[in-house]
């Protein structure tokens, strides 16, 4: 700086927001700071301080102590020497309790810490199978008057009817695209009369399903999850516990339940949608509806729609399990609720590939 | 000696969705004082204090704070009316994924010029004032009810407001630590001179800090009657507030 610093510096009557504020533009700050020479703030003037007027004289303090500098406050008001004193007391208080100085945990050594990861993956798995055993257990419940057939038709509809329409817009544009795209390659060969053979074998037997076991992961998992989660973060699901009530039986079987009845019949609405959009490629290509049919009948059996329904039902159940269960887990707090969702989603679109890439295996060996 | 209004209601309708709770509040808070607004379970003391805050518009009627109209629920004089006052909420209302120290900071962070050791220096005083500040990197989740209550309070004040609105301090709280909440509210009070308003059935409570209640009732469509909480325990001329201040149930004998 050009000018010599002054060594003193009078403070203004108020110590406000404002008047602190207009200090620290003026560089009140770094003055306090920027030299190891005694410096003195004139206090007589302040008969106000607010929160940040104090806090302004503690870091002024502070800076000049950092700089190996001394600061003194003249003339200090007895009542804010008094506040400065009490947070100066608190300070070193909160430093003493074990509180703070347990804070700083040591730092976990890797192997203890892959052996923790290890332990941790174990039992979140074992707690799966569990579940997965107790929902089986539980099935038994359908045929007590106990089963809670309102909450499932409720998720039924939720989870079931008002996703025909989405399903059914996304199986159109997947019979649509599909017809296209295939017509292009099959044309070279003279073949673009098997563009609905192709489209009929596709979407009934494996497409149709998957699409629709997607949309339901990422549209019903995942609410599921939401639901339950939250209903965790209310302690909703605590209460039902210390009730005597089982939250896999009272909650998430009736939608597990509904999950499992729904994915067949959206499936059902995304094909016939996905073959009417093959349709309407092969009305644009110039074939006849009539052809068109005859070319369903002839590729796809009646054999391919049942095994696909019956896959159906296993993905249902699958996905709308998944997000229960995220739900039931979910930690405490609004994260939590989310990291829940957001597993529900991914664990469910995942195990669903699995597990269709395995049945098409077991499909393919039995000749199916 | 003529007392600063820092709140006045004047027929205000209180209510939500088209429906109307109390038709004709009329009511003035000072500056300075430690007022309480009581009432019966579901008599609309929340409704009133959403209205207060902005954060529902009244049916009819206006308030006004620090001189200003506080009836309107946007703009940017709503945003200089949200710096006259803190509010505290009845859960405490902290963010989950920020410490108690980053609660504190994040109002300065965002309504204040200072440079960051300032901020932190202000937000730490805040929490020794509420006696948190060996709590101050912990997050919320590891606080018990009562620290959650007071790190909220903390929050509020963080912006040094004029006005501070509490939603139920003592609610839950075991007798000792509601009587240190009460000791704090009514230092921060005298110290800082800030007006505090409080929704609160804590009798114990009104009796250690309030200078004024106020008695609201749905039958009466606005206030009933208010004072100091000795006048409305003893003189006042309705039963329903004796009975209320004496813990009586309608109709035992006076």
């Amino acid at each position: 700086m050009a000018k010599p610093l002054p060594t003193a510096v009078v403070l203004p009557a108020a110590l406000t927001q404002k008047t602190v504020a207009a200090l620290c533009r003026e560089g009140a700050l770094t003055w306090a700071g920027c030299s190891a020479q005694a410096r003195t703030l004139d206090c007589s003037a302040v008969t106000v301080a607010d929160g940040a007027g104090v806090a302004f004289l503690w870091v002024m303090q502070q800076r000049a102590r950092a700089n190996g500098g001394d600061l003194r406050l003249e003339a200090l008001p007895a009542e804010l020497a008094a506040r400065l004193e009490a947070y100066a007391q608190a300070q070193q208080k909160a430093a003493a309790s074990p509180e703070v100085r347990g804070a700083h945990a040591p730092r976990e050594n890797p192997i203890s810490a892959l052996g923790r990861r290890v332990c941790e993956g174990a039992a979140a798995w074992y707690a799966a199978v569990a579940y997965l055993g107790e929902v089986l257990c539980s099935l038994g419940a359908l045929c007590s008057r106990r089963f809670r057939w309102g909450d499932c038709g409720l998720a039924f509809q939720r989870c079931g009817a008002e996703a025909v329409p989405v399903s059914a817009l996304i199986g159109f544009l997947l019979g649509l695209i599909l017809a296209f795209q295939s017509a292009i390659p099959l044309k070279m060969f003279g073949g673009e009369g098997f563009v609905g053979g192709l489209v009929g074998i596709a979407l009934v037997r494996e497409l149709g399903l998957i699409i629709t076991a997607i949309l339901m992961a990422g549209r019903t998992g995942s609410a599921f999850a939401a639901e339950l989660g939250t209903m965790k973060v209310n302690e909703e699901i605590d209460a039902l516990e210390t009730m005597g009530l089982k939250p896999v039986r009272f909650l998430a079987l009736p939608r597990i339940v509904a999950g499992t009845l729904a994915l067949p019949f959206l499936s059902l609405f995304a094909t016939a949608a996905g073959l009417l959009g093959g349709w309407v490629v092969m009305a644009v290509l110039g074939f006849p509806a009539r052809y068109y049919l005859d070319q369903l009948q002839a590729f796809v059996a009646l054999g391919d729609l049942l095994g696909s329904l019956a896959k159906a039902f296993l993905f249902g159940f699958m996905v709308s399990a998944v997000g229960c269960w995220q739900g039931l887990r979910a930690g405490r707090d609004a994260g939590a609720v989310g990291t829940a969702t957001t597993a529900a989603v991914v664990t469910g679109i995942v195990l669903l590939t699995v597990l269709e890439g395995l049945l098409s295996g077991v499909f393919y060996a039995m000749g199916w | 000696m003529e007392r600063e209004v820092v709140i006045s209601c004047e027929h205000l309708a209180t209510g939500y969705n088209g429906v109307t709770l109390m038709a004709d509040v009329n009511l003035q808070i000072y500056r300075g004082e430690i007022v309480f607004l009581l009432g019966g379970s579901g008599c609309g003391k929340s409704t009133l204090l959403k209205h207060l805050i902005g954060q529902v518009p009244p049916i009819a009627g206006t308030i006004r704070i620090l001189g200003q109209d506080a009836t309107a629920t946007d703009g940017p004089e709503r945003e200089h009316l949200l710096r006259a006052f803190g509010m505290m909420y009845q859960s405490g209302a902290l963010f989950g994924n920020l410490s108690v120290l980053e609660n504190v900071l994040l109002p300065l962070e965002e309504f204040t010029p200072f440079p960051s050791d300032v901020r932190e220096a202000i937000a730490r005083m805040k929490l020794a004032q509420v006696g948190l500040l060996e709590r101050a990197e912990a997050m919320p989740s590891e606080l018990s009810g009562g620290q959650r209550k007071r790190a909220a309070i903390a929050r509020a004040m963080a912006l040094d407001p004029p006005i501070l609105f509490l939603d139920e301090p003592g609610a839950g709280l075991d007798p000792i630590t509601a009587a240190t909440l009460d000791a704090l509210i009514r230092r921060l009070s005298r110290e800082l001179g800030m007006t505090v308003v409080i929704i609160s059935h804590e009798l114990a409570s009104i009796e250690a800090i309030a200078d004024r209640a106020i008695y609201l009732d749905r039958a009466a469509q606005g206030v009933l009657d208010q004072g100091p909480p000795r006048y409305l325990r003893e003189e006042s001329p309705h039963a329903v507030i004796r009975n209320f201040f004496n813990r009586r149930a309608d109709g035992a004998d006076a």
